[in-house]
């Protein structure tokens, strides 16, 4: 997929912003993943009381993470509405090709490892120069057989789309109305930015890459930073016998897609009920990416009340739902495919409409949804499902339940 | 362990539980939680023993075998060691140390509480209850506490 | 004379080592003299805490025999205090003597003062009734309003640009360096039932409280993860503490002496200046270094007893006067829907509605915190479970419902009472001594009837706010008994008078051009925010002052 060198027209600028949002979408799906793989409690056993300590440590990093990665796809979702597009959800499911995005650097769920963290440093990496000397060493750790570190940063992505913002007119470029740009109150981000104008363009890129890379000067509370000590102290943290292990053992890259051709180098999860569980994930997961799309593009002047509840649902489903389904999943089976490995959310899309431009409609189809997928929870928690995705479905009928009563477009 | 070997006419088990599986099986009714961990069990029982409720804990144990296992075997529970008031507060001592990891000093009017291992104040049952985490354990990330608990039933 | 070092420092807290790291960055030879220990390890410390039987206690992470006898403090010992016993008065705040200092156990709350706060004989002393010893302070809360904001990039404090904007005439001239910690549940739902009604005159607004917690990766250090036990210990760091200036001061190329308690500061012969550090050492040696500026860094209660026992920087009479706190108070009830308490740090909002106003000529003004440890200081959790077990004869997954249902509707509201300066409110020496033969300081303490009547408004607001909140249970509080809230100020204050006021607006002593006090000490009055914030803007801002006065000894060194 090739870059224009220049960009100069609103329909270049809004291919990389559609770029930068799958990017965005992608790398937060791996970096959950992840989270979820890692261990929580002493009972779940490869971990004493100090190591839980750093586990969680380490949860804390990638979930931090995970989220200022959802708040710069909230960046560049109020940047393209800005300039009069609509928020881009899609992405190509697990694993991509590497040769799906010039960073070169494949998009894959794995479980927290050395393997994920290597990934991770190389998503992030500033793009002044290649990897340190310490930084060669650190990444080629653990004897992996990509002989090869070649990157292409993330920064780079939206070097290109700053220098859009600042190249084309502004007054030809903003005609996204103000009242469509997602703020606090509706987002729940503080640091979320309302785009209407080149300046606030440029401050929400400055966030993304400030955030992600850091600057030149001090890299160590970027993300890059912190993906470089976790892995750093994964290291320092393995002795010889020393049975610590702090990742549930979840196959890479799962999906409920049994055909052939629709995922095909992804790992099917074979075990009925734990895919059940997987496909549930996924519909939730789409429900959510659908409503907050539509919050973004929908114009609130009036109606803020209303579109507060029905983003405050929608976000609901990220911490109540989704995060204890997929941590759930890693402690059911895979499927007798798999020995001794457990399964864990494909994040897989498949097609879809779009929720409809009237309020009405969207409200009605996004109720109509929640009650089938409550449905499907409600059968689903009859079996013996793990604690974790019991609750998950439990609170998916609670957020199903009080629909009416939270949204009122 | 004693071997019992097995004879076609009788439903004698190969081996017979010992008094830590015994008091495994009663705190996972008077826990209500399944997952609970034989490591932290003998932690727990040790202390139970070496305490002044060692012989209360014995009564209940025996009471307990003589329980048969199965649906009413709660409700059987209920009656013969929880409502009796001799027993209770052994009950609410076992059950407060899986929920907590603290034993009440029973000679003391107030609240006086003592703990065993980090490990076993990090693996409290009451933490997940209540949708919370142990005090001085993450609860997570960054702005979990803006929503209602992943954890709670 | 010949000079060990251009600076002495006598405590490695938050000022202290502030400063201690700015005049090593200006090219000055510094050293720290710390009275307590080096704490183990945070992985270590959790360890102690999970263990502790009273969790509440502020001391456990921090236990250290050698420290505790050769350096005690009233977090070490219930008894270093030598005040009358009840029913008198106590005065109920206490600190630690440790590298890193008392802030290894704040909560983190970085509210800045109000402009008022600077003036309050201006202002408001008009009535008959306001305390004689309430003072403007010699400087505004322009001239402090640069360094703050120094500080909170200094400590990494975390708040909202836009609820933060202007309070009460305060204004903010940079953003906070990240934005605010989130709310939690609770204070959102508290909030919607409260905001905008009116009470006492005034009209509640539930704002973010400003922290210096992480709520990003910052400094290398990461964001807070919610381990909710930030007083006594953060796990992770994400908190501020001390600690960090002391590790930026060594790395600036500061000299820090551990377990060494400084007894006597010695006035030279010929002048008024005040070269000589004199300490003791665990083992009993008593040493003495000798500085071109001493700073005294040593929290509110050692700071002047120090002063106390060489007999120095007292032609005020005022060191060790005007003790001050600000008096805590909590209430407790039971409302209708869960709202899960125990989760994140055990305050992220409060209303900042009651600190200031005409009503200030009779009565103190207040914080509130709205708080999400629920009823902990009630023995919550530990109280229910016995309570259901043993009287309810619950078990099982009825056991686990009743507790769920009972503990999560369980808030903790509580309040922060300015307390007036009063004259006869001090730190002296007691004659009982240490195991080093140091005097233990003898504190006599009654709040003002000032504060009193602040603190039954008080009571009576967070009562109003449960009444919104439809609350039940609501345990009953007694409006004369108060608890501490770890502020100490007061016992060196601030002024222009040489004849009523220990330092100058610099922070130097008015008697001894050499000798300086960092820390809360030099604070004339107090208002109701949590003091740490301030104390840093000061501690900056005097060793620039400092840096300047040692002008042509030292040259700027940078950050390494």
């Amino acid at each position: 997929m090739n870059r224009p060198p220049t960009i100069n027209t609103r329909s270049d600028l809004l291919k990389l912003l559609c770029e930068a949002a799958e990017l965005e979408h992608g790398i937060a799906c791996s970096y959950l993943y992840a989270g979820f793989s890692l261990k929580r409690d002493i009972v779940e056993c490869g971990m004493n009381w100090v190591e839980q300590q750093m586990v969680r440590g380490w949860a804390n990093r990638i979930y931090s993470i995970a989220s200022q990665e959802m708040l710069h796809l909230a960046l560049v979702w109020n940047m393209t509405t800005a300039i009069g597009g609509t928020p881009y959800y899609l992405r190509p499911n697990f694993p991509q090709s590497s040769k799906y995005y010039p960073i070169h650097v494949p998009i894959e769920l794995q479980p927290f490892g050395p393997r994920s963290l290597r990934r991770f440093i190389l998503y992030e990496h500033p793009e002044d120069g290649a990897p340190d000397r310490n930084l060669q060493s650190l990444l080629k750790f653990g004897g992996d057989d990509e002989a090869e570190i070649v990157f292409g940063s993330v920064g780079e992505l939206y070097r290109l789309v700053e220098s859009g913002f600042r190249d084309i007119e502004p007054k030809k470029l903003f005609i996204g109305s103000p009242t469509q740009q997602m703020n606090l109150d509706l987002i729940h981000f503080p640091d979320i930015v309302s785009v209407t104008g080149r300046e606030s363009a440029i401050r929400a890129i400055e966030k993304i890459t400030e955030q992600g890379e850091g600057t030149a000067r001090d890299r160590k509370d970027s993300h890059f930073g912190a993906f470089v000590t976790t892995l750093t102290e994964w290291n320092e943290s393995k002795g010889p016998g020393s049975g610590f292990s702090p990742a549930r053992p979840a196959i890479d890259n799962p999906t409920v897609f049994q055909e052939p051709g629709y995922g095909a180098k992804a790992n099917p999860i074979d075990d009925p009920l734990a895919s059940q569980v997987a496909a549930l994930f996924d519909s939730v997961y789409s429900l959510m990416l659908r409503m907050l799309a539509w919050g973004f593009q929908f114009d609130a002047a009036g109606r803020e009340d209303g579109l507060r509840g029905f983003c405050a649902v929608a976000i609901d489903l990220m911490p109540r739902v989704l995060l204890p389904m997929g941590e759930g999943l890693m402690l059911m089976p895979a499927g007798p495919k798999y020995p001794g490995k457990t399964a864990g959310p494909g994040f897989g899309l498949t097609r879809h409409v779009q929720l409809p431009a009237c309020p009405t409609n969207a409200s009605l189809l996004c109720r109509e949804r929640f009650q089938e997928l409550a449905g499907i929870a409600k059968r689903l928690a009859k079996n013996e499902l793990s604690n974790p995705a019991r609750a998950g479905c439990q609170h998916l009928e609670e957020i199903a339940a009080g629909f009416d009563t939270r949204v009122k477009l | 362990m004693p071997r019992v070997s097995k004879s076609k006419n009788t439903l004698t088990p190969a081996k017979l539980p010992s008094t830590l599986d015994d008091f495994l099986a009663l705190s996972r009714v008077l826990t209500g939680v399944q997952t609970l961990d034989a490591g932290i069990a003998g932690q727990y029982l040790d202390r139970l023993n070496s305490s002044p409720l060692q012989p209360g804990l014995t009564t209940i144990l025996d009471r307990f075998r003589h329980i048969p296992p199965g649906p009413a075997a709660a409700d059987q529970i209920k009656k013969k060691i929880v409502a009796d008031d001799e027993l209770r507060p052994v009950v609410s001592q076992i059950i407060l140390l899986w929920y907590t990891s603290a034993m009440r000093d029973s000679e003391s009017a107030s609240l006086a509480l003592r703990f065993g291992t980090p490990e076993g104040y990090f693996s409290g049952l009451v933490w997940t209850i209540i949708g919370a985490h142990p005090p001085g354990l993450s609860g997570g990330y960054f702005g979990h506490w803006r929503y209602a608990p992943e954890n709670e039933p | 004379m010949k000079l060990d070092f251009d600076v002495v420092v006598v405590g490695a807290g938050v000022a202290g080592a502030m400063v201690a790291e700015r005049l090593s960055l200006a090219g000055a030879r510094v050293l720290i003299l710390e009275a307590g220990s080096r704490n183990p390890s945070r992985t270590q410390m959790v360890g102690s805490y999970a263990i502790a039987p009273i969790k509440g206690l502020l001391h456990n992470p921090y236990l250290n025999a050698e420290s505790d006898a050769k350096a005690p403090s009233p977090d070490s010992s219930r008894s270093y205090y030598d005040q009358p016993p009840a029913p008198h008065t106590q005065y109920e705040s206490t600190y630690e003597r440790r590298t890193g200092g008392s802030t290894w156990h704040w909560l983190g709350h970085t509210p800045r003062m109000l402009v008022s706060d600077f003036l309050m004989k201006t202002r408001y002393g008009d009535g008959p009734n306001f305390p004689p010893a309430m003072v403007d302070w010699p400087i505004r809360y322009d001239d402090l309003e640069p360094w703050y904001c120094e500080a909170e990039t200094e400590m990494g404090v975390s708040g909202s640009d836009e609820e933060w904007k202007e309070v009460f005439g305060t204004k903010r001239s940079k953003p906070f360096p990240m934005s605010m910690i989130w709310p939690s549940y609770s204070d959102n739902w508290i909030a919607a039932r409260i905001n905008g009604k009116k009470f006492d005159g005034a009209e509640y607004l539930v704002r973010s409280t400003p922290a210096a917690r992480n709520s990003t990766f910052y400094d290398g250090r990461p964001p807070c993860a919610g381990n909710s036990i930030c007083v006594p210990l953060c796990p992770i760091g994400a908190k501020y503490d001390g600690s960090v200036h002391v590790g930026k001061a060594l790395q600036a190329g500061a000299v820090l002496w551990e377990q060494c308690v400084v007894s006597k500061l010695e006035k030279d012969a010929d002048d008024d200046s005040v070269h000589t550090v004199q300490f003791i050492t665990y083992g009993g040696e008593h040493r003495s270094v000798a500085a071109a500026i001493v700073v005294v860094a040593a929290h509110a209660i050692e700071t002047p007893k120090l002063l106390l026992m060489s007999g120095l920087a007292n032609s005020s009479d005022q060191v060790g006067r005007n003790l001050m706190d600000h008096l805590s108070k909590s209430a407790f009830g039971v409302v209708g829907e869960s709202l899960f308490p125990f989760r994140g740090p055990p305050s992220t909002s409060g209303i900042e509605s009651f600190r200031d106003g005409e009503f200030r000529k009779e009565r103190a003004g207040f914080r509130v915190s709205l708080d999400n440890d629920g009823w902990s200081r009630l023995n919550s959790p530990y109280a229910e479970i016995l309570d259901l077990v043993g009287n309810q004869k619950l078990i099982g997954a009825e056991l686990q419902s009743a507790l769920f249902e009972r503990v999560s509707r369980q808030v903790r509201l509580s309040c922060s009472v300015e307390v007036a300066p009063v004259s006869s409110n001090r730190v002296e020496l007691s004659t009982a001594t240490d195991a080093l033969g140091l005097p233990h300081p003898k504190i006599t303490f009654t709040p003002p009837e000032y504060s009193y009547k602040g603190l039954a408004h008080a009571v009576k607001t967070l009562a109003d706010m449960f009444r919104l909140m439809d609350a039940t249970n609501i345990q009953p509080i007694d409006p004369k008994t108060y608890d501490g809230a770890g502020h100490i100020m007061g016992t060196c204050r601030m002024g222009e008078n040489p004849k009523s006021s220990v330092v100058d607006s610099d922070g130097r002593t008015h008697d001894h051009g050499n000798l300086f006090i960092v820390g809360s000490s030099v604070f004339p009055t107090v208002g109701s925010p949590n003091p740490t914030l301030t104390l840093a803007a000061l501690a900056l801002r005097t060793a620039q002052r400092i840096s300047v006065q040692l002008g042509a000894r030292t040259k700027p060194r940078g950050k390494s």
